[in-house]
C-alpha cells in the first residue's frame, strides 16, 4: 500500500502539494506511488529559480532506469526554490518522496487552483 | 492478458515479491527489489536469473553441422564438441533475423538459444532455409533456462560440489548435482564470470531454491529482466529489437566479427555487399551526466541534422552516468547532440564495452 500523507493535496499526475510556513508559499514533489511505480531515479530536471508556471504545464521531468516521467505543475506560480541537493542524491525520492525529495517550492497565485485538487481520500482511489 | 505464458518459477517470483511484466508473450520478473540493487548484486556477487522465455532448439541429424553453416554467418561446423559459438542468423537480404548461441553437443547434435520474441518465427526460418538436408528441428519445451551470474558463481558451484576450475568459456558442460540432470554453459549476457544452466522443468524450482539458498553466504539475490538489461548495456552487447532485427545487417551493428564471410551461407553475397558498403554505423555514447538517452530519441551531428537515433539507452549504474547505443549514418562524426526539452546536449563517442570487468573477476 502507498503512503498518502491525509495533510497533502495531489494531481491526478501524482505529484505531492504542501502548504509551508511562509505565507503563500508551496511545496511540491512526487507521491509514494509514483516513486514506487518509477523505480529506482537516477535524475531529476528541475526548473529555474524565477520561473514562472501555469497550472498543469510540465516543469521538468524525473528519470528511473526504466522510465522517464514528465513533472506537473500543480498550481500556477513562481518558482522560489528548487531542491539543488536532489541530483546527488536521486535515491532519496524513492526513500522518503514526501519529505527530503522535495522538488520545488512555488508562490501561489491564486488559492482559487488549489480546488483543482485532490485531497488525500480521493487521490487514494487513483493511486492503486 | 490472461494468455501470458507463466514460467515454471512463476510462485517462487510471487513469494520473493517481484514485479512482473509482460515481456514478448512471457509473465517474467523484472525486478524483485530494486534494478540497481539486483544490477550491483551481480557486478559485487552474484546474481541468479529466471530466463527460461528464451527459446532452447535442438538441431539434429546428418547433415546438422552443414544445415547450420548454411544458416548462419560463422561455421557451426568448425566447432568442436562442448564448444559454442554466437552467430547471426540472417534473411535473404543479409538482415539480422535473430542472434543465437549454437552449442555443438554431438558430431551431429547441437543446441540453440533463442530470443524469447523471436522464437516462432525463427524456427520457421530455420525449417525453411534447412529442407534440403537431412536434419530434424524440434523446440525443447521439456527444459528452461537459468542464469547464475556474478564473481561468486563459481564459488558458490564449487561449494555444491561441482568442478569449475578446468571450465572455459563458451562451453557447454555436464556435471553431476544431486540428482538434477542439468548442462552448464559457460555464457551470459551480463560479461561476469559465470553459467546458463538447461534444467528439466520439473527439475527447475528445486534447483532455483537451491542455488538461492545455498547462495545467501555468497551474497547472491535474484535478479530480473531489468538488471540484465541494464548489464548487457554496459558490456555493449546487442539486443535484438534494438541493435539488430531485419532491417539491420551485422556490418552496421557493430557485429562484423560474428561473420565468416568464408562460411557459405545462403546470404553470404548479400553480406558481403554489406560489408563492401556500409551506410550506417552502431556507436556508442555517453551522457556527461546521470541523464540517459533513452530508445528512439534522435541524434543530432554537429549542424544539428538528424543523423540517427539511439538504439538502447540508459542510466549505467556500475559507472554513474548515461550511456547508449546508436545507429547513425557512415559517415557523421563527432560531435553528437541528444535533444531534451530544455535544451541539446552533447555526447561523447566511446567504446564498448562501457563497463569493463576487473580480469581477477573472469
Amino acid at each position: 500500500m502507498s503512503n498518502i500523507p491525509e495533510e497533502l493535496l495531489y494531481t491526478k499526475e501524482h505529484e505531492w502539494l504542501q502548504k509551508t510556513e511562509a505565507t503563500n508559499v508551496v511545496r511540491v514533489g512526487i507521491t509514494d506511488f509514483a516513486q514506487s511505480s518509477l523505480g529506482d531515479v537516477t535524475f531529476v530536471e528541475l526548473p529555474e529559480v524565477g520561473q514562472s508556471l501555469e497550472q498543469g504545464s510540465n516543469f521538468g521531468n524525473i528519470e528511473s532506469v526504466k522510465a522517464v516521467s514528465d513533472l506537473y505543475a500543480p498550481i500556477s506560480g513562481e518558482v522560489t526554490k528548487i531542491n539543488s541537493e536532489i541530483n546527488d542524491n536521486p535515491e532519496w525520492v524513492n526513500e522518503d518522496p514526501y519529505k527530503k525529495a522535495w522538488l520545488i517550492e512555488l508562490t501561489l497565485k491564486d488559492s482559487k487552483e488549489l480546488e483543482n485538487l485532490l485531497n488525500a481520500q480521493a487521490y487514494k482511489q487513483l493511486a492503486q | 492478458m490472461s494468455t501470458l505464458i507463466k514460467s515454471t518459477l512463476d510462485q517462487e517470483h510471487k513469494n520473493l515479491g517481484a514485479k512482473l511484466v509482460d515481456f514478448a508473450g512471457f509473465s517474467m520478473p523484472i525486478q524483485y527489489t530494486s534494478i540497481l540493487e539486483e544490477h550491483h548484486c551481480v557486478r559485487k556477487a552474484a546474481g541468479l536469473f529466471d530466463v527460461s522465455h528464451m527459446g532452447i532448439v535442438q538441431i539434429s541429424g546428418q547433415d546438422a553441422a552443414e544445415a547450420l553453416d548454411y544458416l548462419c554467418s560463422k561455421k557451426a561446423s568448425k566447432l568442436e564438441e562442448g564448444q559454442a559459438l554466437y552467430t547471426l542468423i540472417c534473411n535473404e537480404q543479409g538482415g539480422c533475423v535473430d542472434d543465437i548461441i549454437i552449442y555443438r553437443l554431438k558430431e551431429n547434435s547441437f543446441k540453440a538459444i533463442l530470443n524469447a520474441s523471436n522464437i516462432d518465427k525463427d524456427i520457421k526460418h530455420i525449417k525453411k532455409h534447412s529442407s534440403k538436408y537431412a536434419v530434424e528441428i524440434k523446440r525443447e519445451t521439456e527444459s528452461d533456462l537459468i542464469a547464475l551470474q556474478g564473481p561468486k558463481s563459481f564459488a558458490l558451484l564449487e561449494s555444491l560440489g561441482i568442478k569449475t576450475q578446468t571450465w572455459s568459456k563458451f562451453r557447454i558442460y555436464k556435471s553431476a548435482l544431486k540428482n538434477f540432470d542439468l548442462s552448464f554453459c559457460t555464457t551470459g549476457y551480463t560479461g561476469e564470470q559465470g553459467v546458463e544452466i538447461i534444467v528439466p522443468k520439473d527439475q527447475s524450482i528445486a534447483l532455483w531454491q537451491l542455488l538461492l539458498n545455498e547462495g545467501k553466504k555468497f551474497g547472491l539475490q535474484a535478479c530480473g529482466l531489468g538488471a540484465r538489461d541494464t548489464l548487457r548495456l554496459e558490456m555493449g552487447y546487442s539486443l535484438y529489437g534494438h541493435e539488430i532485427n531485419e532491417d539491420i545487417n551485422p556490418f552496421e551493428a557493430g557485429l562484423g566479427w560474428a561473420v565468416d564471410l568464408e562460411n557459405p551461407s545462403f546470404a553470404r553475397d548479400k553480406l558481403q555487399e554489406h560489408k563492401e558498403k556500409k551506410e550506417r554505423k552502431l556507436i556508442c555514447i555517453q551522457s556527461p551526466n546521470r541523464r540517459a538517452p533513452r530508445q528512439q530519441m534522435p541524434v543530432f551531428d554537429s549542424n544539428k541534422n538528424e543523423c540517427g537515433y539511439i538504439t538502447s539507452g540508459s542510466f549505467a549504474p556500475s559507472l554513474g552516468y548515461g550511456i547508449g547505443m546508436a545507429l547513425v549514418n557512415n559517415s557523421v562524426q563527432e560531435p553528437f547532440f541528444l535533444r531534451f526539452a530544455k535544451n541539446d546536449m552533447e555526447f561523447k563517442k566511446c567504446t564498448r564495452p562501457f563497463y569493463k570487468i576487473a580480469k581477477e573477476n573472469l
